[in-house]
């Protein structure tokens, strides 16, 4: 821009050069730019409409909008999901519904997925300048892309997706809750437009369980990584949502249609998988394990049925988490007496202790426990059994603490006094019962001892 | 707790005067003031709370016992109420708090939307400001008092809680870098505050002065640029310990006209005030007995007398230093609280709120403090407050001695001089501490670089109108620095506005504390990695700084001009107190490697210094000596350094400095000299004389500025920018101000294509070139009006460095005047010659 247009305005005039000379004169303002800025264009260039429609967006009022209808039946098939999720299925398996929510039944016309790509990652100064809004139809997926084409069309492209939403009281994302929805509804203030809008009654983020559900496997829960680890689909020529805003930028700037066909292809993968993911991850909620089936899936597939309430088939996944013995199965065991002990079933806690026991009799929780319960039901000759146990590991610590000079806290001691009553009592119950059978409960041959 | 005596008793505690009395009547007392004076009892000027407070204020001021109002409290409440904009200016502990809760509170029991936002300028001050509320709400209706949400939101409230002070918070009590970084740049999400923000309450004034005020004022522009947004319009309320220009400060910093209330109506007790000296310790030398031990003996003696005391010290360390002396004579008793304690930064806050406490119940008899007291923290009055030192300003003395008075009993300040020249001076002219309006504060929003960063911020928050201006900037500097941007890829012109296209955050990339973006990071490498404060916290969070490697502690940072002086290799950098070894400096990652040492020596850089003058904005004017106000650049280089040895200051080693040049781009003020004028100085004596003036307005400068010694420097030109490159300026552009332009061959390399403003030499338009030349100049890059504030109050200047020349008891010069003279000269006489020729 030639400094002569800069001029004029009751401030004075300052020319460009003039400035940015004095300015690193100073020391410089902070290099808030990126590596490669954008190139000079060379002029003329195509319209934006004109670029943008090389893309397949279509002039739709002030915006520019994409219509693309993708069939999610391969992906599917190759996620292993049955089929697509229904509206009905998500808020059963996956997601708790705020008391307010309206009620269901949820269909086909009430969902809706969403993903934006912007500038900038937070703040209120965000911009998005790609918003896909998808609606499933059976096994595929209706989807509707807004390109900023011109900053100043914004207003108009968020009434669209506003309109686009409006009947629609389920919105599935991913990581929206974070970000993709606050990003639109701080446009829409911005813009002097009703936040509400664009927030369908029920927000459905799918981060939130597949966090609950895979944090194990998945270490970072993104949706490139539950892609790979969950879905078993790679994507190929993939263009990084980091590099999106460099890339709009450029397009700003002139630059062809190409810089953005990577953007546009990744907002509409990432709406493919969002949808896929949670037809799968509603699978496995439904008890159809996402293979292969980590040692964790079962216990935090538990822990995230009883939070949605469904007390039973928590149960039954604990029971087979317990069952399979996979790695975190202590874990799942010391949940389940945790629930036993709130409803005060011991009879059923009593075969959860005594595995635990078994596996490891040097773990004087379940041995106290254990030895709690069997006395309370009066088997004096087990809980002798296991108290008996207890001392020999009680006394070998005791032996390594002496060699090692290590003074015992107050609370191995306040431990080793309660067995040492404990052993007491039984040993007086023992002797006023007869002889007794020290049987039925056997450290496991690997770990065990053979003492007493 | 001694008052007043109660009447008719027979065997009396003897009241608080009397005890001054008492203790005045010591002869080792006597002979050590020597000057004294007492401020008479003012009564109090009371008038009813104004009618339009809401009835429910009226009686919970009444179940509070405030029946009636200060006159002051009364005129700034009114203002408020009526949406002016108020700034009130009273002592400490005059009752300012009640002037701005009120108004606040009015607003809410009207409407109970109405949304108030209240700025700290640090965290500390803020949460103690919710007890003062707390104070006055619980004498509301219950069913009223648990609808208010009052909360503190700094970098210390839990992420839980944020998003409720967000939504709900009628009262947000924060400080300006939260303001700054955590709510402007997120105002969607504060869009219920934001839209319903009815008054935005900025206490302690007095502490936004130079860059912080500067970085303040931007601040504001970009609140009120979102509240016209929202639809709102705050009014504001400000209060202000005394300084000499409240109003002025407060109309810089809001940028529009402000309602004065500075007339206290709070009663005062009789006051009284000693300039203590202490006694020499040596005749011959000169050096007086160390001000602590003074201290120490003065107040074991208050304490003695059971009058409730604050000490205020200059430093950390010697904070520590009286203390213990301090406890050794008064330990507690068995069982007891301990009477003595000490108060300073990096003490707990728990154990400040504390001391606090103990001070305000009276079970707390002493206090021994930095300024870290001095600042609004409502300890109540106590009997006695002694300066240990000048605490470098007017304001923050009478803010210090403050501290000590009551309504219904008299009180005492005592100001101990230290050996330092400005205390010295004072104690010479005790008129100029009391008569002496207090120093202005000044700031200048418009600094290049403040103004540039925070228009970035503003720029992400809000979309700009083309031809909008960001606050009084302008819509020209406006436009052209978001061309600027524009260019560089940070914002998208569209047909009407600019738009924040980069996706960075900006404001994250401004310290409001600091100017440049890129300073130099002072990293520890001897500390704990595990240890309190590692990595780059506070202010060098997102400097992009921080530990090189696995450990280290960033303990400090120095802008990039001052660094080659302060922290060159094998420098001892000084920091609270505690001497660093500068094992490295690294130029290129901007970080200097220190570990801690303990040496008996300290190092001294010597410079080789040049300064250009660029543009004139102001001037020259005056009817012989010619000053001017402009942008200069100020070229420094590190030649040397010498490691001189503490006390004897002798010389016990040096070496070279190799590091480049720096540039300071920077305003300052100058004034030239004609020869003629110093025709009574023998040319010899011409730059001794320019140096010791340069230094005696250099402190004036200080003390009219209110403002750290080094955030100004000075420059001394004994031939002034003369010589045959002079290219007398003719203006450029239309109408701007003529710019002297450096000789060409003088450019260095690096500026020389195409910055440099193309002139028209104009014969004899500048008579004053040759002159020998004085300059003052703003040590931050971009200067914070510092420099300005010298070239409108140059007359002051003069005469105050005039009378530091004139008064001091040395013979020819010494550190506490113009500097020691070089041998066979007589710099005071030579530096008072060219203060008179500037006086004419």
């Amino acid at each position: 821009m030639p400094a002569a247009e800069l001029a004029g305005g009751t401030g004075g005039s300052l020319a460009l050069a003039d400035l940015r000379r004095r300015l690193a004169a100073m020391g410089g303002l902070a290099d808030l730019s990126r590596p490669a800025p954008p190139r000079p264009r060379p002029a003329p260039v195509e319209s934006p409409v004109s670029r943008a429609g090389r893309l397949g967006f279509v002039a739709d009022a002030a915006t520019l909008v994409r219509r693309v209808k993708v069939d999610l039946g391969p992906f599917l098939e190759r996620a292993g999901a049955p089929g697509p999720a229904t509206a009905e299925q998500l808020v059963r398996l996956l997601f708790r519904l705020p008391a307010a929510a309206p009620a269901g039944p949820f269909g086909e016309a009430d969902l809706a997925v969403l993903d934006i790509e912007t500038l900038g990652l937070r703040g209120s100064g965000v911009v998005p300048f790609l918003v896909g809004v998808g609606v499933p139809r059976g096994s595929s997926v209706e989807i509707d892309q807004w390109l900023l084409a011109d900053l100043e069309a914004e207003p108009a492209m968020l009434d669209a997706i506003a309109a686009r939403l409006a009947s629609r009281r389920l919105l599935l994302t991913y990581n929206g809750r974070c970000f993709d929805l606050p990003v639109l509804q701080a446009r829409c203030i911005l813009n002097r437009r009703s936040p509400e809008a664009v927030a369908p009654p029920i927000h459905c983020d799918l981060l939130g369980p597949v966090r609950r559900l895979f944090r194990a496997r998945l270490g970072a829960c993104t949706l490139r990584q539950a892609e790979v680890c969950l879905l078993g689909l790679e994507r190929v020529d993939d263009v990084p949502g980091a590099e999106a805003p460099a890339r709009f930028r450029a397009w700003l700037g002139g630059a062809p249609a190409s810089v953005l066909e990577g953007v546009v292809r990744h907002n509409q993968l990432d709406l493919c998988a969002t949808l896929v993911l949670a037809a799968r991850v509603a699978a496995h909620a439904a008890g159809d394990l996402i293979r292969p089936v980590h040692p964790a899936d079962r216990y935090r597939l538990a822990v995230h049925l009883a939070a949605l309430g469904m007390e039973d088939a928590a149960e039954a996944q604990l029971t087979s988490a317990f069952g399979d013995r996979a790695s975190p199965w202590a874990q799942a065991a010391g949940h389940r007496l945790a629930r036993f002990r709130r409803r005060g079933a011991w009879p059923a806690a009593l075969p959860v202790l005594a595995e635990l026991w078994r596996r490891d009799p040097a773990d004087l929780a379940a041995a106290r426990g254990l030895a709690i319960t069997l006395e309370r039901d009066g088997d004096i000759g087990g809980a002798l059994r296991v108290c008996l146990e207890a001392e020999r590991v009680l006394g070998a610590r005791a032996l390594w603490r002496r060699r090692l000079a290590v003074v015992p806290d107050a609370r191995v001691s306040r431990s080793e006094d309660e067995w040492r009553r404990r052993g007491a009592r039984l040993r007086r119950r023992a002797a006023r019962q007869g002889p007794i059978l020290l049987t039925g409960l056997e450290p496991a041959a690997d770990r065990g001892s053979g003492a007493a | 707790m001694a008052g007043l005596p109660a009447p008719g008793a027979t065997l009396r505690h003897p009241s608080t005067g009397e005890r001054i009395a008492e203790l005045r009547a010591r002869p080792w007392v006597s002979g050590r003031i020597v000057h004294e004076t007492t401020i008479p009892a003012r009564p109090a000027q009371l008038c009813p709370w104004p009618e339009r407070l809401h009835p429910e204020l009226h009686q919970a001021l009444r179940g509070r016992g405030l029946d009636r109002a200060y006159s002051h409290q009364a005129l700034a409440i009114e203002a408020a109420l009526a949406g002016e904009d108020v700034t009130l200016v009273t002592p400490t502990a005059s009752g300012k708090t009640l002037g701005f809760v009120l108004p606040v509170l009015d607003a809410w029991l009207r409407d109970p939307d109405s949304r108030a936002l209240w700025l700290f300028p640090t965290k500390a001050l803020a949460q103690d400001q919710l007890a003062g509320l707390r104070d006055l709400t619980e004498r509301l209706p219950a069913e009223r008092r648990e609808l208010l949400r009052a909360a503190t939101f700094d970098g210390d409230t839990p992420t839980g809680l944020r998003r409720a002070i967000r939504e709900d918070g009628h009262i947000v009590v924060t400080n300006p870098d939260m303001l700054h970084a955590g709510i402007l740049p997120n105002h969607t999400g504060w869009a219920r505050l934001l839209r319903s923000l009815r008054y935005v309450v900025i206490d302690e004034l007095h502490a936004y002065r130079g860059l912080f005020g500067s970085h303040l004022a931007n601040v504001l522009r970009r609140l009120f640029r979102i509240c016209r947004f929202y639809g709102s319009t705050p009014t504001v309320i400000c209060c202000s310990a005394t300084i000499g220009n409240p109003g002025e400060l407060a109309e810089r910093l809001l940028e529009r006209p402000v309602r004065l209330v500075d007339r206290s109506g709070a009663p005062q007790a009789e006051r009284h005030l000693w300039f203590w000296a202490p006694p020499l310790a040596s005749g011959t030398m000169g050096i007086r007995r160390s001000a602590v031990l003074e201290a120490r003996r003065l107040m074991a003696e208050l304490l003695r007398l059971d009058l409730q005391t604050i000490g205020f010290c200059q430093s950390r360390s010697s904070v520590e230093v009286l203390l213990s002396y301090l406890r050794q004579l008064h330990p507690s008793g068995p069982g007891e609280a301990e009477p003595v304690r000490g108060y300073r930064g990096g003490y707990l806050p728990l154990e400040r709120r504390a001391i606090e406490a103990g001070l305000r119940s009276g079970s707390v008899r002493a206090v021994v403090a930095t300024n870290a007291l001095e600042l609004g923290i409502d300890i109540g009055g106590l009997d006695a407050s002694v300066l240990v030192g000048y605490p470098g300003t007017l304001a923050s003395t009478w803010q210090q001695l403050g501290r000590a008075g009551r309504r219904d009993a008299a009180s005492l300040g005592v100001f101990i001089a230290s050996d330092a020249p400005l205390d010295q001076f004072l104690l010479r002219h005790p008129e100029y501490l009391l008569e002496t309006p207090p120093e202005r504060g000044l700031v200048d929003p418009d600094n290049l670089l403040v103004l540039g960063s925070h228009l970035q911020a503003a720029a992400f928050e809000l979309a700009f109108e083309v031809g909008e201006s960001f606050g009084r900037a302008g819509d020209g500097l406006t436009g052209s620095l978001l061309e600027c941007f524009a260019a560089d890829g940070l914002v998208h012109r569209t047909a009407s506005r600019y738009h924040w296209s980069a996706d960075a955050f900006p404001a994250e990339a401004i310290s409001l504390r600091r100017a440049a973006a890129s300073n130099v990071v002072i990293i520890d490498t001897s500390s704990d990695p595990a240890g309190p404060g590692q990595g780059p916290q506070g202010p060098w969070a997102g400097s992009g700084g921080g530990r090189p490697g696995s450990h280290g502690r960033v303990i400090g940072e120095t802008d990039q001009f001052s660094a080659p002086v302060l922290v060159h290799d094998d420098a001892i950098y000084l920091h609270e107190g505690r001497q660093y070894h500068v094992e490295r400096l690294d130029w290129e990652e901007k970080r200097a490697y220190v570990h801690p040492v303990s040496v008996d020596h300290y190092t001294l850089a010597e410079t080789r210094q040049t300064l250009r003058v660029l543009e004139r904005f102001a001037g020259p004017v005056g009817a012989r000596a010619r000053r001017s106000h402009g942008e200069v650049r100020v070229s420094r280089l590190a030649t040397v350094y010498k490691k001189v040895r503490f006390l004897t200051h002798e010389n016990v080693g040096s070496g070279p400095i190799h590091l480049p040049e720096q540039d300071l781009h920077t305003t300052a003020v100058w004034v030239a000299i004609p020869p003629e004028a110093l025709t009574a100085l023998p040319p010899a004596d011409l730059l001794t004389g320019l140096t010791g003036a340069s230094r005696a307005l250099h402190a004036a400068a200080c003390l009219l500025c209110m403002c750290d010694p080094r955030d100004l420097g000075t420059h001394v030109e004994p031939r002034g920018q003369s010589g045959p490159g002079l290219h007398p300026g003719g203006g450029r552009g239309s109408g701007s101000p003529s710019a002297l332009v450096p000789p060409p061959p003088a450019e260095p390399q690096e500026f020389a294509a195409g910055w440099r403003p193309e002139v028209e030499p104009v014969p004899g338009a500048s008579a004053e070139a040759g002159w020998p030349a004085l300059y003052l100049y703003d040590a931050t890059p971009g200067g914070v009006g510092f420099a300005e504030g010298c070239f409108e109050s140059f007359g002051d200047l003069v005469t105050s460095a005039l009378e530091l020349a004139a008064g001091c008891s040395c013979a020819a010069g010494c550190p506490s005047c113009v500097g020691p003279p070089p041998a066979g000269t007589d710099a005071r006489a030579a530096a008072a010659a060219v203060l008179r020729a500037l006086a004419d």
